[in-house]
């Protein structure tokens, strides 16, 4: 298959993964935009030879987080209503919706991780290396975002 | 768990355009970054320069030299050639009104102090004095390695900064015009937790017009990139893109856009970025000048 051809498929495969990713550690469409569209360039442009597309999705997992740490230490971030954005969102099932907004209220180091091991199916182990983490750090994470997500969700339904 | 996640993510999909401002006009790639210090950014990593004329076609300042081209294809055909394995990236400016959705200097700063700009950081230490705040931490970090980093707020840092073997600059000319934004300068020095050398400085100030009009300017010093003698792209984006050199020898990309200005200029490890909207162009060249940017950039 054309370079150019290869490169379509998988960014049609994967930009909307990678923005989700960008969005849930960043909290702002406009800048996992910016963030997407950086990462398919980085994919456009580099040279590497990958071995199968799991390695494509690990790679790209990967620019995306260090996309989005860059960010993070950017003096430019936009200040968005995150709620403005979340209204527009069409949800096939009600409660997914709660789902979301939970999750998205979670603070960022237990967002992201949350995000990489339900979403993405990481391991603990895989979350650990992507994020340069102590595997021990990353299950702490996961258990505390669990706990929140859960009393939030919990407190929802009481409600 | 894993499919309720997932469930709860799938109605978010990327810009609709997103595939499309990649491949546009390729050759070698073609994206739009919307953010004015991505433009600028970009503006001084790419080793050729744009503009385009009033009759549409882009042309080239190179060393001095003037190419023309018909077209962006045959631009970035050309850098493509001359520098295999980058892709060229065109900046769009952002409108006065979505600009106004960037965060504050005062926000900025905030984020800074409160969360500090890397994962994971251990405070040291962390107060504040008066209009004087600070934090100190450590972090492990892809770039740098082991360091400590500290972030020092206050306003005395609008009319100077003064660090030893990185920064001597006077900035009086621009306090005489402008107000320091109330929380809006920062200075933050990273250093290597074994050595304490200084492997990046970077000086955050905002300030405020009578007329409620911003300016910001950013100086970066990086020991892990260095700039060279970069050339700079003038956009046709823009409303207007000048290449201008200062009474003391800078070269400083100058832009304008729907009611704001970007100034940049780059040299080895050093940078500076103003945004504004309280300048025009021509003043800004004023500015420049005045502010004496070699002893910024040097």
């Amino acid at each position: 298959m054309p370079e150019k051809d290869l490169f379509i498929q998988r960014a049609q495969r994967y930009m909307d993964d990678l923005f989700r990713l960008a969005f849930s550690w960043l909290k702002s469409r406009a800048d996992a935009d910016d963030v997407t569209q950086t990462v398919l360039l980085r994919l456009y442009e580099t040279d590497k030879i990958f071995e199968s597309e799991e390695h494509v999705r690990h790679w790209l997992v990967r620019v995306t987080i260090n996309e989005c740490k860059k960010y993070w230490r950017s003096p430019w971030r936009r200040t968005e209503d995150f709620t403005d954005y979340a209204n527009t969102l069409v949800f096939e099932q009600p409660e997914a919706s709660g789902l979301f907004d939970a999750v998205m209220a979670l603070g960022p180091k237990y967002r992201i991780v949350i995000f990489l091991y339900y979403y993405e199916g990481y391991s603990i182990e895989e979350i650990s290396q992507v994020l340069k983490l102590p595997r021990g750090t990353v299950g702490t994470r996961l258990k505390r975002g669990r706990e929140q997500l859960k009393q939030t969700l919990s407190e929802e339904v009481s409600l | 768990m894993k499919k309720a996640i997932q469930q709860a993510f799938s109605p978010l999909h990327a810009e609709e355009h997103t595939l499309e401002n990649i491949l546009n006009r390729t050759g070698p790639a073609r994206v739009s970054f919307l953010r004015p210090a991505r433009t600028l950014l970009v503006a001084a990593i790419l080793a050729a320069a744009l503009t385009v004329t009033a009759f549409g076609a882009d042309y080239v300042l190179n060393n001095r030299e003037v190419f023309f081209f018909d077209t962006l294809e045959a631009l970035t055909a050309q850098y493509s050639q001359a520098h295999p394995g980058n892709a060229v990236a065109v900046a769009v400016p952002s409108s006065a009104e979505e600009s106004k959705n960037m965060e504050t200097s005062a926000e900025y700063v905030e984020r800074a102090l409160s969360t500090g700009l890397f994962d994971e950081e251990t405070v040291l230490d962390a107060g504040e004095n008066g209009a004087q705040r600070w934090r100190t931490a450590q972090c492990y970090s892809d770039t740098y390695g082991d360091i400590v980093t500290k972030y020092r707020a206050s306003p005395d840092f609008a009319g100077g900064i003064e660090q030893p073997g990185l920064l001597d600059w006077d900035l009086t000319a621009l306090a005489k015009t402008m107000a320091p934004d109330t929380g809006g300068q920062l200075v933050t020095i990273i250093r290597d937790a074994g050595n304490k050398q200084p492997l990046c400085m970077k000086v955050h100030l905002g300030y405020t017009s009578d007329a409620g009009k911003r300016l910001t300017l950013n100086w970066v010093y990086d020991s892990t990139w260095d700039y060279g003698e970069p050339e700079y792209i003038l956009n046709d984006a823009y409303d207007e893109s000048e290449l201008f050199t200062t009474d003391d020898g800078v070269d400083v990309l100058l832009l304008s856009y729907d009611g704001q200005v970007w100034a940049s200029a780059y040299s080895g490890h050093r940078s500076v970025q103003f945004y504004t909207t309280a300048y025009t162009l021509g003043e800004m060249k004023e500015l420049v000048n005045e502010l004496g940017l070699s002893a910024a950039l040097t």
